[in-house]
């Protein structure tokens, strides 16, 4: 996430995070209520709303990322040094 | 409910090109309608004092959430006019239904931030902000610096509220629930309690709220996280600029007010855990707010001054936030709430007014450049004098607003023991810093002579209307001050939080036991 | 951990089922290359270039819509499994969010943005930067005649 250059692997890196913590929403849901019958949703309803609000975030960053291109003809972070200061 | 109109608003915003294609007029009316509709229901819920909860008890609406909300929303109302006045001709008719619905949808993410006590409502109401916010800041598609801008919103913002996520989900692994009052005294008791016997780390509780405080600094443009900040301003056209230099602070604020009052509540008298969030709370603002006016000092641009200026007083607001933490009873804390709201007021009508003078110029003589105003004063007196007021009271001149803005500020702090005078060094001697870009353009404007000769710009009487109207806020804030400090005073009131346990005893794990049958009846 | 034991003998054991077929053909089979055999095959078609190719950008507004109705049925699913009955209620509560996502539809094909972008003006569509271009002339009537009337002026 970090060390990438390529616009569209930092915005992979964003979703590996965003994956991490949905898989430890599940997890520590697992762990707090034990699967309680009924009880204890809220880890499971987090893991949800990452899954659509990452999508809803792929959406909106592919579009700016595409329109980039279209200014600058590279999706290359490197190459957004337009302004400074 | 202020949101559902603005729902509403949206789904209205995106329909009416169904029955006149390329109108203007259908889509600002219809959005202005639902705009005001939701300004009626906030002032409608404003009356009542005492508090409650919505949509299944992830929402808290108290006064101070519909004080913030009415602040968003009156900001929207305010940010359209703008847009309608100075910059409309520079959006393709096509666009403006997609303008509208973005900036609607921000302004839900904002309200909903400003009531949400729930890590999921928190995270919703904060990516709702954001994305629309993303797209507005490169609404201009052929224009590099704002495709620029965009790029670097998108990827610092998507990085930041990634990692509040994973933050979010160590605080949920570590207390087991997701309601912030929950959350609040569980960490208390974690930090003094041994970890053998809840079964569970402090240390990654820690890091946990650590990280969730790092995404709210992001959209604070806090300083180590504030890189997006003028290069999406700049980019950004003037109204966008205009709405997220307020909105969106204005917004974060008020989660940071609400994160660090619910964890107060809950924490004994000089917890150590939360004296330590509080003096971190304290050099972030100090340290934004220097850093900003530092940076400022050598700007040209306009936009770009007027965005390290709006870190700077965002550096401000966060150093009174930290005095929630840090103050020794909650008669302080009320006192620096109340001194927070009233400054985003002011703030809201100055960083309106000097960005409004901004684009009226831009949309005349097509320039950003600060050393383009030069002889201002003879080729429009009116806007060289209203944008000398601006300036004077983002800096802080006696008789303005934003110099009781920074008094109340100050009087919060000297209540607050020796810290808060620590806060007082550094606010004081950041405003003098500050004079020294605040008064560069008026320097331009009156002292220096125009040696182009460049055309007369005559504002449009509406813009006018609009420039006197703030600056008349300005005014009246300034020397009527304590009338509009007791009005924000009685709304810097959020919901003690066993009240809200009270209010939704069926919240168990921060959402409700509806009974799921997570677990398949093979019937 | 007896859930993990038997995890990892089905892994194991499907995998080392897959690599001891693969051992035994390559053991068994006799190797005799020539040049038709070792050529790459697609489809009986010779192949041109690398493929290695950057993706039509286009693609793009196909991918934003499979992405939007898979994430749908996300949140659809656990909905169809409460109100598994369907009662009233659970239908009202689950309009709105379908109503709102055929709004946006509606509106993202009423304004043409789900139109196949044709490649257009002197632009073949496999150039660097093909949509801008194409889209351009769709989107923004006047930009085109901004370009048209450079072309002009180059004349």
């Amino acid at each position: 996430m970090l060390t990438k250059r390529n616009a569209i692997g930092i915005l992979i890196g964003v979703e590996l995070v965003l994956n991490a913590a949905a898989v430890n929403f599940v997890a520590f849901n697992h762990y707090v209520w034990g699967g309680a019958d009924g009880h204890g949703i809220g880890g499971l309803v987090f893991a949800m709303f990452i899954i659509v609000l990452a999508a809803a975030e792929a959406a909106i960053a592919l579009a700016i990322i595409l329109n980039f291109y279209n200014n600058f003809s590279s999706v290359d972070v490197e190459r957004a040094d337009q302004m400074k200061g | 409910m202020p949101e559902i109109w603005l729902v509403l608003g949206m789904c209205a915003v995106i329909l009416v090109p169904f029955l006149k294609r390329t109108s203007v007029a259908l889509p600002t009316g219809a959005a202005l309608a639902a705009l005001f509709f939701a300004l009626a229901a906030t002032t409608y819920t404003l009356v009542g004092d005492s508090g409650g909860t919505a949509v299944l008890g992830t929402l808290t609406i108290d006064p101070f959430s519909q004080f913030v909300k009415l602040i968003v929303i009156l900001f929207a109302i305010l940010v359209i006019a703008q847009w309608i006045i100075t910059t409309r001709g520079q959006t393709a008719a096509g666009d403006t239904p997609d303008f509208l619905c973005l900036l609607l949808g921000a302004a839900l993410g904002m309200s909903l931030m400003s009531s949400a006590s729930n890590l999921l409502m928190i995270f919703v109401a904060m990516e709702s902000a954001s994305y629309p916010s993303y797209a507005l800041a490169g609404f201009r598609k052929r224009h590099r610096i704002g495709t620029e801008g965009s790029l670097k919103y998108v990827v610092f913002g998507s990085a930041a509220s990634a990692i509040m996520v994973y933050g979010m989900s160590l605080v949920y692994g570590m207390t087991g629930t997701l309601n912030l009052s929950d959350i609040a005294s569980q960490i208390a008791g974690l930090s003094h309690t041994s970890s053998a016997v809840t079964g569970t780390t402090p240390a990654l509780a820690a890091i946990g709220l650590l990280l969730i405080f790092a995404g709210v600094a992001f959209k604070l443009s806090a300083v180590p996280m504030h890189f997006w900040c003028p290069d999406v301003f700049q980019g950004a056209p003037f109204e966008v600029t205009t709405f997220l230099s307020v909105a969106s602070k204005g917004a974060a604020v008020a989660l940071l007010v609400r994160l660090l009052f619910t964890l107060g509540a809950a924490s004994p008298v000089n917890s150590g855990l939360f004296t330590g969030v509080g003096v971190g709370v304290a050099i972030l603002g100090a340290a934004t707010a220097t850093w900003g006016n530092l940076v400022a000092l050598h700007q040209t641009n306009i936009k770009r001054l007027l965005a390290y200026s709006s870190i700077s007083h965002a550096g401000y607001m966060i150093m009174a936030c930290s005095l929630i933490a840090l103050a020794p009873n909650t008669a302080t804390a009320h006192t620096a709430i109340t001194a927070v709201l009233f400054y985003l007021v002011v703030y809201m009508f100055m960083n309106l007014g000097a960005f409004t003078v901004g684009a009226a110029i831009a949309a005349q003589q097509n320039t950003e450049d600060i050393r383009e105003y030069a002889g201002m004063s003879k080729r429009s007196p009116i806007l060289a004098a209203l944008m000398t007021v601006f300036l004077l009271s983002l800096f802080g001149m006696p008789g303005l607003g934003g110099f009781m803005g920074k008094v109340f500020l100050m009087q919060a702090m000297s209540d607050a023991g020796p810290a808060g005078f620590v806060l007082i060094a550094v606010l004081l001697i950041n405003t003098l810093l500050s004079l020294a870009y605040y008064v560069k353009p008026a320097y331009y404007m009156y002292f220096t002579a125009d040696k182009e000769s460049r055309p007369t710009i005559f504002p449009s009487p509406a813009a006018l209307l609009m420039l006197f109207v703030c600056a008349a806020a300005l005014f009246w804030t300034g020397l009527l001050a304590n009338k509009a400090n007791s009005f924000a005073g009685a709304h810097a009131v959020l919901m003690q939080p066993a009240n809200a346990a009270a209010a939704a005893p069926t919240l168990i794990n921060g959402l409700p036991t509806v009974a799921v049958p997570i677990v398949d009846r093979h019937d | 951990m007896d859930s993990l034991v038997s995890i990892a003998i089905f892994v194991g054991f499907g995998m080392g089922f897959v690599l001891l077929n693969l051992l035994v053909g390559k053991l068994v089979r006799p190797s005799i290359p020539n040049s038709e055999k070792s050529a790459i095959y697609e489809c009986g078609e010779p192949t041109i270039g690398s493929s290695w190719v950057q993706f039509d950008l286009r693609f793009y507004i196909v991918a934003l819509f499979y992405l939007v109705f898979d994430v749908e049925v996300a949140l659809i699913y656990p909905w169809a499994v409460v109100f598994r009955d369907f009662p009233l209620p659970a239908v009202v509560l689950g309009a709105p969010f379908i109503g709102i996502l055929v709004i946006g539809y509606a509106y993202e094909w009423y304004t043409g943005s789900l139109d196949w972008v044709r490649s257009s003006i002197n632009t073949s569509v496999k150039g660097t930067a093909g949509i801008d271009m194409a889209s351009l002339a769709r989107r923004d009537p006047g930009a085109l005649e901004e370009e048209a009337s450079i072309v002009r002026a180059g004349h």
